[in-house]
């Protein structure tokens, strides 16, 4: 494994529930994930596809049903609670509710030094002081530390839940649906501030979202999920332009566009139904009863995500018969 | 002469912390076959304008006109207006598993509506009901119209409120949000299908969102909000293209681009408190193309120049359009230095 890698995800399993009471629910289903130092990778899928149960995983807020997580070279999988507190120092995570994810009783300057106070590390005028500084780099006003959450608004909480993952300057932040819960034009601010603090910080992303573009604005790789597995990952601009997987290509053609005249051009794959359950997935290839090419063998051997051109070993595709061009797709 | 002419429509609510001035005199009209689209951010009034049409603002103030068929709708009595609202102006709402009723099957909730407002009997009724469920792509109609709710998936439950809407052939349909709580995919398939059905059946659709995508492939005219006004309505094509008013292209920069991976410019500070609202121009403290007549004067909103029906409330020179053109950058600049603008 090459050295700037820094978390690894190897066959990553959580399945919710137990055989004993009922069917399991195969939230995440065998997902593998790299995360290189100050990278920023996109995870894309819809709903119940699993993203936010692996961030948990990885972050190890959920226990894994079985797989390992290796971060910053060391199997953090099955380490207790008291071993993952100095892991936690460099892995930190932002909430997708500004509103749920800070206590509203406690003062904005207090939240933000938790890390500060939990690892030990500052106290006194000095946390105050790193607070405020923090406070000054997201761009809140170091004036209002003793505020409370409820008086600011969603785009400035987002901001304390960022001054609080980077507080004590991590390897990486996994930041599931950061800015889903903002107006667009808070939300662009958002972003910015995530793209200045990596460059500042060396800061390494995993960046979640159902929103198609702000992945594609932020990230260097993507991977795209369906019902619990990843079913293609490549660098940002090869997925988005030479997208393999037809899940893929329709996920990107039915993503509205703000510009009438690419909207209007487009070709659009309509795929038809809705995401089955995780309960239940489809055997063979997940995708095989909503996808147009789809054939026998889909629906009986499950593909493996691959390389599917010796030329681009970075672009896998786990898809027995990867787009070659988009207009296969089109009725 | 539009099916819907909106005028000077003012929607106020008080509260013990002031009163809260959601809509601030909107006008727009909306014809048969054609979609409009609201966009704004959240707190911009959109909502809010749409519900006081149809008399849903309970406890507003509520002011202006909205005349549909030759009647105001505003000043019309509520047992009148319960025959307009739900069958001749439909309504989808976003979220569909709030709208519909968790405890009755959604047949017996679409034979209701059909049955509350005409004289239709029990059979003709649920027969109506399964051809609508057909119609809006409900697999095997017949079979489903015994179902609850909870028995159907987000976007099948959001093609059973289309099914709702559609129910007595309504006239207009306004859609608050009605993609919002959905996956990408379903998204697409629910805007094809209003799309679809608009076309069929030629009603007038209003589609009230603050997705830019949803508006740029589904409006044929548009309205942005800002602070409960119409900051700038447009043509489709002209709104994105030859925006004027500086919020819109504000928002348009915000917006990831389908094909760049450029730094983003986001619009700084955040929209007014309803209850506080800055003299002048309510975008006036967020805008960069403020000059000193924004702070004192609200702009009403004004042709802008080469657009038909292109209007915007702002004070900049009527074609001041499309600044992201170089000449148009220079332009502006020369408006600022030139004295006139107070940063």
């Amino acid at each position: 494994m090459s050295a700037d890698v820094l978390l690894h995800a190897d066959n990553v399993v959580k399945h919710f529930g137990s055989a004993r009471r009922g069917p399991l629910v195969r939230a995440v289903d065998g997902v593998s994930l790299t995360v290189h130092r100050g990278e920023t990778v996109g995870l894309v899928g819809e709903t119940g596809c699993g993203k936010s149960t692996l961030a948990r995983c990885l972050t190890r807020l959920y226990e894994l049903s079985s797989g390992t997580v290796r971060f910053a070279g060391r199997d953090i999988s099955q380490l207790s609670r008291r071993q993952l507190a100095p892991v936690r120092r460099d892995l930190q995570m932002i909430f997708q509710d500004p509103y749920g994810s800070l206590n509203p009783r406690r003062r904005v300057g207090s939240i933000i030094g938790d890390p500060f106070a939990i690892h030990g590390v500052a106290d006194g005028p000095e946390r105050r002081r790193r607070v405020q500084d923090l406070m000054r780099l997201v761009g809140l006003n170091p004036e209002h530390y003793n505020r409370y959450p409820s008086e600011f608004s969603g785009g400035q909480r987002q901001r304390i839940g960022v001054a609080r993952a980077v507080a004590l300057h991590p390897q990486l932040v996994v930041c599931d649906e950061p800015v889903s819960a903002l107006d667009v034009s808070i939300q662009a601010q958002v972003i910015n501030l995530l793209d200045d603090l990596q460059h500042e910080l060396g800061l390494a992303y995993l960046f979640i979202s159902h929103d198609l573009s702000v992945v594609r604005h932020v990230s260097d790789r993507v991977a795209v999920m369906y019902l619990g597995q990843v079913v293609e990952t490549a660098p940002a601009r090869q997925l988005y332009d030479h997208p393999r997987h037809p899940y893929t290509a329709a996920l990107l053609s039915a993503a509205p566009v703000a510009d009438p005249d690419l909207a209007d051009r487009r070709e659009r794959i309509l795929i038809t139904g809705d995401v089955p359950s995780p309960v239940a997935p489809p055997s063979g290839c997940r995708f095989h009863p909503r996808c147009p090419k789809a054939q026998h063998r889909c629906t009986a051997e499950a593909p493996a995500l691959l390389a599917r051109d010796p030329a681009d070993a970075a672009h896998l595709t786990a898809c027995h018969f990867p787009v070659g061009d988009l207009s296969e797709l089109v009725p | 002469m539009s099916l819907l002419d909106v005028h000077e429509l003012s929607v106020a609510f008080p509260t013990s912390d002031g009163l809260v001035r959601a809509v601030r005199g909107m006008s727009f009209g909306v014809d048969a076959g054609q979609t409009l689209g609201i966009v704004g951010e959240s707190g911009s009034g959109k909502s809010v304008a749409a519900m006081a049409l149809l008399g849903l603002s309970r406890g507003a103030t509520v002011s202006g006109s909205a005349v549909f068929a030759g009647t105001d709708l505003l000043s019309m009595a509520e047992p009148d207006l319960r025959a307009v609202r739900g069958a001749r102006i439909a309504m989808v709402f976003q979220d569909p598993l709030s709208s519909l009723h968790p405890l009755y099957p959604i047949g017996w909730q679409i034979t209701e509506t059909i049955r509350a407002h005409t004289a239709t009997g029990r059979r003709a009724a649920r027969e109506r009901a399964v051809d609508l469920l057909g119609m809006v792509g409900i697999a095997q109609p017949r079979q489903r119209i015994d179902d609850y709710p909870h028995q159907f998936s987000g976007g099948m439950r959001q093609r059973v409120m289309i099914a709702m809407a559609l129910a007595l052939n309504p006239d207009i349909v306004v859609a608050d949000e009605p993609t919002t709580a959905l996956d990408t995919t379903v998204q697409a398939q629910i805007l094809d299908l209003l799309r679809r059905l608009r076309s069929e059946l030629g009603m007038a659709l209003i589609i009230i969102t603050h997705d830019l995508g949803v508006i740029a492939q589904t409006a044929d005219e548009v309205l942005v909000m800002y602070a409960g006004r119409v900051a700038e309505s447009a043509e489709r094509r002209d709104l994105f293209y030859r925006s004027h008013h500086p919020y819109t292209l504000g928002l348009l920069a915000s917006v990831p681009s389908a094909v760049g991976t450029g730094r983003l410019h986001p619009i700084a500070g955040q929209p007014p408190s309803p209850i506080r609202l800055p003299p002048g121009c309510p975008f006036a403290p967020r805008c960069t193309y403020r000059m000193s007549r924004c702070a004192a004067e609200e702009p009403p909103l004004l042709p802008v120049a080469g657009g038909d029906g292109h209007r915007s409330a702002c004070w900049l020179p009527a074609d001041a359009v499309g600044s992201t053109a170089p000449a148009q950058q220079a332009r502006f600049a020369a408006v600022r230095d030139s004295g006139q603008v107070t940063t």
